[in-house]
C-alpha cells in the first residue's frame, strides 16, 4: 500500500503545479470535458457480518431442544485501501456517464471467543480477499452549486457493480452486485478549451454502497461506507 | 472369505467400546473401512434398496407395529437426504431371531440385561475382499425401558431416535465425536449436548431431539452414497493436525460453516496426522481441532493406543474456503500440548 500511496502522492503533487499555472491563467467556471479520466486512492469502509454461535443440541428429558453454545464466532470484513481508475464521458447539461474499475485487498477476521473448552482464550482468524469491482455510474454536475470562482463543483453519483472476490488461495470465486450512491467536489486546477487537455483537478467523494452476494459469510446484504479522493484530466 | 464384525452400539450413559477388529476408521465421519491388502476400503452396500425385516415381537409399551412404524420413520429419515442415493425396502416381518451370516437383515427387540449400558447394537457380514456390506443386524435392547410417544415419555428411550443412530451404523457409518460431557461422580460420562445423531452416548430418557439428523449425519450418508447429481456442488477440506512439528494422530477436525453454521466433522487418521472432512458446502469455514475426550476413545478407533490426547482446543490460523466440486488443502493446524 505504501508504494500505492507514494503513487497518489506524487499524482497531486503534479496536479498542484497544473493548479497554479492554472491560475495563472485565470480561469473562470469551467465546462466539463467530452471526455474526462480520473485516477484516486480510497478507503472502503469495514462491514460487519455478524455473530455466530456453533451450537450444539443439549441434553435434556424434555421434548424441547435447548441449543449449546460450543464456541461464539464474530465477523467482519476490515476497512480497506482501494484504487480506482475511471473513464466517464458527458452527455451534456452536467450529466456524465462513469466506468470505473476497482481493486482493494480487505482482509475477513473471524474473532472465536468462549469456546467450551478454551473458554478464557480469543482466536482471530483471518484471510484475506482481492476484491475486483467493475462499475458503471451516472453523474449529475450541481453547476448550480459551483464555488471558488467557478473551480469547485459538486456532483453526486449513483449506479451499481458488478463484483469479484478471489482469496489469495484462489479457492473462492464468487461473485457480487452492489448499488451505490453517493456526492462529491470535483476542483479544477486547469480548464481551457482549445488545448487536447481541457481540465485538470482534484476529485473527492463519499459514497454508501449496498453489496448482495460476494464473499459474504452472512449471508444478507450489506451497507459499507468509503470515500475516495483523486486526480482527473478532461479531454 | 466373509467374515463377521460386531459394533456394539449406542450406549445408555457411557460410550462404550465397540469391538471392531480390523475394521478401522478412515477419513471423514469414521466410516468403517476394512482392510484390503495396504488399502483400506470403506465399508458399504452395493445393492440398492436395502431390503430389512423387522421382528414381530414388541415389548412394554411399543408394540410389534409400533416398532415396525419407528423403523421405518427413521429409515425414511435417511431416504430423505437429498445429497443421498441410499434407499431401502421393507421386506416384511419376521417371527425368526435374527440370523447373522443368513443373508436377511433384521431389526428387533432381543431382551440383552448382560449388556446394561447398550440401548442398541448393529452387526454386519461383510465381504473383506470388497468392502460389501452383505448383511447387517440391528437389535435393540428390550431390557430398558421404550417408548414411541411422538413427544416422548420421561424415562423411557426413544425408539425412533436409537434406530436412526444404528441405522447410521447399519449403513456404514461410525460414530461422531461432535458432543460435549461431563464426567458423573458416580463413573462414567452424562452427555451434555450433541451434534450428531451419531455421538456414541445417547441422549437422557425422554429425549426425542436425536430423531433429526445433523449436518454431520447427512455429510457421511452423502459420502458414502453420493447423490451423482449433486456430488459436485460439495467441496472438501485437507490438512494435518500437528504438535511441536510431529503429527497428530486421532484428533478431531471440526469444520463450522460460518453462513449455515453446520459443523462437520472427521479425524486425523493418517499416519502423518492428515485428515479430510468431504461433502462440504461451499463456503467460508473454521476449523477447530480438538482431543477426542468427550467419550472414550475406543468408541472411535480400534488401535486407541495410537490415539494422541494430550493437546489443547486450537483453531486454524486462517479461514477457510472452500469450493463447490473442488477441495482446499494443505492446512496444517498447530496445536500445542496441555
Ligand atoms: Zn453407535
Amino acid at each position: 500500500m505504501n508504494g500505492r500511496l507514494a503513487l497518489v502522492a506524487s499524482w497531486l503533487i503534479v496536479c498542484l503545479a497544473a493548479g497554479r499555472s492554472a491560475q495563472a491563467q485565470g480561469a473562470g467556471a469551467p465546462a466539463p470535458a467530452r471526455v474526462e479520466v480520473s485516477a484516486s486512492f480510497g478507503v472502503d469502509g469495514g462491514t460487519k457480518f455478524g455473530d455466530r454461535d456453533a451450537t450444539l443440541t443439549a441434553n435434556g428429558a424434555g421434548r424441547t431442544a435447548d441449543s449449546f453454545v460450543l464456541f461464539h464466532t464474530s465477523t467482519q470484513m476490515r476497512r480497506a485501501g482501494v484504487v480506482s481508475g475511471r473513464l466517464a464521458i458527458a452527455l451534456g447539461r452536467g450529466l456524465a456517464v462513469e466506468g470505473a474499475m476497482s481493486l482493494n485487498r480487505p482482509s475477513v477476521v473471524t474473532t472465536v471467543q468462549s469456546d467450551v473448552e478454551r473458554s478464557g482464550t480469543t482466536f482471530m482468524l483471518d484471510q484475506r480477499l482481492s476484491r475486483y469491482s467493475f462499475e458503471g455510474s451516472v453523474l449529475l454536475h450541481l453547476r448550480a452549486l459551483r464555488f471558488a470562482g467557478g473551480r469547485g463543483l459538486p456532483f453526486v453519483d449513483a449506479g451499481g457493480a458488478y463484483l469479484r472476490d478471489v482469496d489469495d488461495g484462489h479457492a473462492l470465486i464468487e461473485s457480487g452486485r452492489s448499488f451505490h450512491a453517493g456526492a462529491g467536489v470535483k476542483y479544477y486546477f486547469l480548464a481551457r478549451r482549445d488545448r487536447f487537455l481541457k481540465a485538470a483537478g482534484l476529485r473527492v467523494q463519499g459514497r454508501m454502497e449496498m453489496i448482495s452476494r460476494g464473499f459474504n459469510p452472512a449471508g444478507k446484504a450489506r451497507r459499507r461506507g468509503g470515500g475516495a479522493a483523486g486526480v482527473f484530466f478532461g479531454f | 472369505m466373509i467374515a463377521r464384525k460386531t459394533l456394539r452400539g449406542l450406549a445408555a450413559w457411557l460410550a462404550l467400546a465397540y469391538t471392531v477388529g480390523v475394521v478401522s476408521p478412515v477419513e471423514g465421519y469414521l466410516k468403517f473401512g476394512t482392510r484390503i491388502g495396504d488399502r483400506i476400503v470403506s465399508l458399504r452396500w452395493n445393492r440398492i434398496p436395502v431390503r430389512y425385516v423387522v421382528g414381530d415381537l414388541g415389548v412394554v409399551g411399543v408394540s410389534a407395529d409400533q416398532l415396525q412404524g419407528a423403523v421405518d420413520r427413521a429409515f425414511r429419515t435417511w431416504e430423505a437426504l437429498e445429497t443421498s442415493d441410499i434407499r431401502f425396502e421393507f421386506a416384511g416381518v419376521t417371527s425368526a431371531a435374527a440370523v447373522q451370516g443368513d443373508g436377511v437383515s433384521t431389526l428387533g427387540f432381543t431382551n440383552r440385561p448382560d449388556l446394561d449400558r447398550v440401548l442398541g447394537q448393529t452387526s454386519f457380514f461383510i465381504d473383506t475382499r470388497s468392502g460389501e456390506i452383505l448383511e447387517a443386524d440391528i437389535f435393540f435392547n428390550s431390557a430398558f425401558q421404550w417408548s414411541v410417544a411422538p413427544g416422548g415419555e420421561p424415562d423411557r428411550f426413544d425408539l425412533e431416535s436409537v434406530a436412526l443412530h444404528e441405522i447410521g451404523h447399519l449403513l456404514g457409518l461410525g460414530h461422531s465425536a461432535i458432543g460435549e460431557t461431563e464426567l458423573r461422580p458416580e463413573g462414567g460420562r452424562r452427555v451434555l449436548a450433541a451434534g450428531a445423531v451419531m455421538f456414541p452416548i445417547a441422549f437422557t430418557a425422554g429425549n426425542i431431539s436425536a430423531r433429526e439428523l445433523k449436518p454431520d449425519d447427512m455429510a457421511g450418508a452423502s459420502d458414502l452414497y453420493p447423490n451423482g447429481a449433486l456430488r459436485g456442488r460439495t467441496g472438501s477440506m485437507s490438512g494435518r493436525v500437528t504438535k511441536n512439528g510431529g503429527a497428530v494422530f486421532g484428533a478431531h477436525v471440526i469444520a463450522f460453516n460460518l453462513q449455515t453454521a453446520a459443523l462437520v466433522a472427521g479425524f486425523s487418521v493418517e499416519s502423518d496426522g492428515g485428515f479430510t472432512v468431504g461433502s462440504l458446502d461451499p463456503g467460508v469455514y473454521i476449523v477447530r481441532v480438538e482431543p477426542i475426550d468427550d467419550a472414550s476413545v475406543e468408541s472411535f478407533f480400534s488401535d486407541a493406543a495410537r490415539v494422541d490426547v494430550d493437546f489443547l482446543v486450537s483453531y486454524y490460523e486462517r479461514l477457510v474456503i472452500v469450493p463447490g466440486g473442488g477441495g482446499t488443502d494443505r492446512l496444517e493446524v498447530k496445536v500445542t500440548g496441555k
